[in-house]
């Protein structure tokens, strides 16, 4: 039993240290989904690192808690996408397969660089702050470029799938694409589940403008079938964090994903999430996305900034 | 064997919450139907 507990609710022996790291865990979410709901992205990008940052969760476990959370929030998302037929239903099964095989692959990722800084912890949380600060910096950029897709999709060019000569092609019906390459679909899954699987980050910011103007997706079925492999992605993930855990160490076997933390950020964000959803549309939210990236941006100046006062 | 139980609890855990969330939100989605600052509905 102690162990099972070990496995879903790590943390109650050191960082966890009562109600109130709860409350601001709570709080926190609520927070993220607002921004989350306004600017229609997933929010793991900022979760993790404020997690790590506010409320010093190590790393690892706040990318793992993230994980276990995207799978509650997609969840929703995929069900009422489903219902409405946002899905396009064979791009999202290659796109899968490559996410499932990403999110293995990531986490596997984590532990090498877990093995590469010879079990030293505070070396291991500076490598992945790192990592983070490039990633916070993509997603700016990318998000202060986002609007343009919208435009160019009308166009319908010849997208980057289908110029591809190699492998095998489908066509996507629903979208109006044919000889969409396989071998690329699965590619574009297999980097959104090495984001999950490595960071806890469901990728899904980065996913879309790949799916519009990469794969050729309606901008409609490239929300659902975006949610559909981050849900996959972030299963696979889970699974195999959960599997692996204590691999590394022969005498304890501590869980990387804390079921208490997931839970606190669910009960709030999904509720933030929609309630962001009502306020982006009262404030015409996609021409506001510019200046999530500012937001994203502070974020990644706070992780430098962490960064340089750990050495 | 405890692994394999954590993960089925870790994944169906969050997955249930939405599963329950998604019609809870919904109905009070359409409670409070999408408007732009102009109030034209937006929520098909």
């Amino acid at each position: 039993m102690n162990s099972f507990l070990q496995l879903i609710a790590p943390g109650f022996d050191s960082f966890i240290t009562g109600p109130g790291f709860f409350i601001t865990l709570v709080g926190l979410g609520f927070f993220i989904g607002i921004l989350a709901g306004i600017f229609g992205v997933g929010g793991g990008f900022l979760l993790v690192p404020l997690m790590n940052i506010l409320l010093g969760i190590p790393i690892e476990l706040a990318a793992g808690s993230s994980t276990c959370y995207i799978i509650g929030t997609s969840t929703t998302g995929v069900i009422k996408h489903f219902h409405k037929g946002n899905i396009e239903i064979k791009a999202a099964l290659y796109i899968s397969f490559g996410s499932i095989a990403g999110a293995i692959v990531g986490d596997i990722l984590q532990d090498s660089i877990v093995i590469l800084a010879g079990g030293n912890k505070p070396l291991f949380e500076q490598i992945m702050q790192g990592v983070f600060v490039l990633i916070l910096l993509l997603i700016a950029w990318v998000m202060s470029r986002e609007s343009r897709y919208d435009e160019k999709f009308d166009i319908r060019p010849v997208t980057f799938l289908q110029k591809m000569r190699f492998g095998p092609n489908i066509d996507l019906p629903g979208s109006k694409q044919i000889g969409v390459s396989i071998l690329g679909l699965f590619g574009i899954g297999f980097s959104g589940g090495l984001l999950t699987g490595f960071m806890g980050v469901s990728g899904g910011v980065l996913f879309m403008p790949i799916l519009v103007l990469g794969v050729g997706l309606a901008p409609h079925l490239a929300v659902g079938t975006s949610l559909t492999v981050v849900l996959v992605g972030s299963i696979s993930a889970v699974i195999k964090k959960t599997i692996s855990a204590g691999s590394l160490s022969q005498t304890n076997i501590t869980g990387k994903i804390s079921l208490p933390i997931a839970i606190s950020l669910l009960f709030a964000g999904t509720i933030g999430v929609r309630l962001g959803m009502i306020i982006s549309h009262k404030l015409h939210g996609q021409k506001l996305k510019k200046y999530f990236s500012i937001i994203v941006f502070l974020a990644a100046l706070m992780v430098i900034v962490k960064l340089i006062f750990s050495f | 064997m405890v692994k394999y139980i954590a993960a089925a609890v870790l994944v169906l855990v969050p997955l249930l919450w939405g599963i329950i969330m998604a019609p809870i939100l919904d109905y009070f989605g359409k409670k409070v139907p999408f408007r732009s600052k102009h109030g034209e509905p937006l929520d098909e």
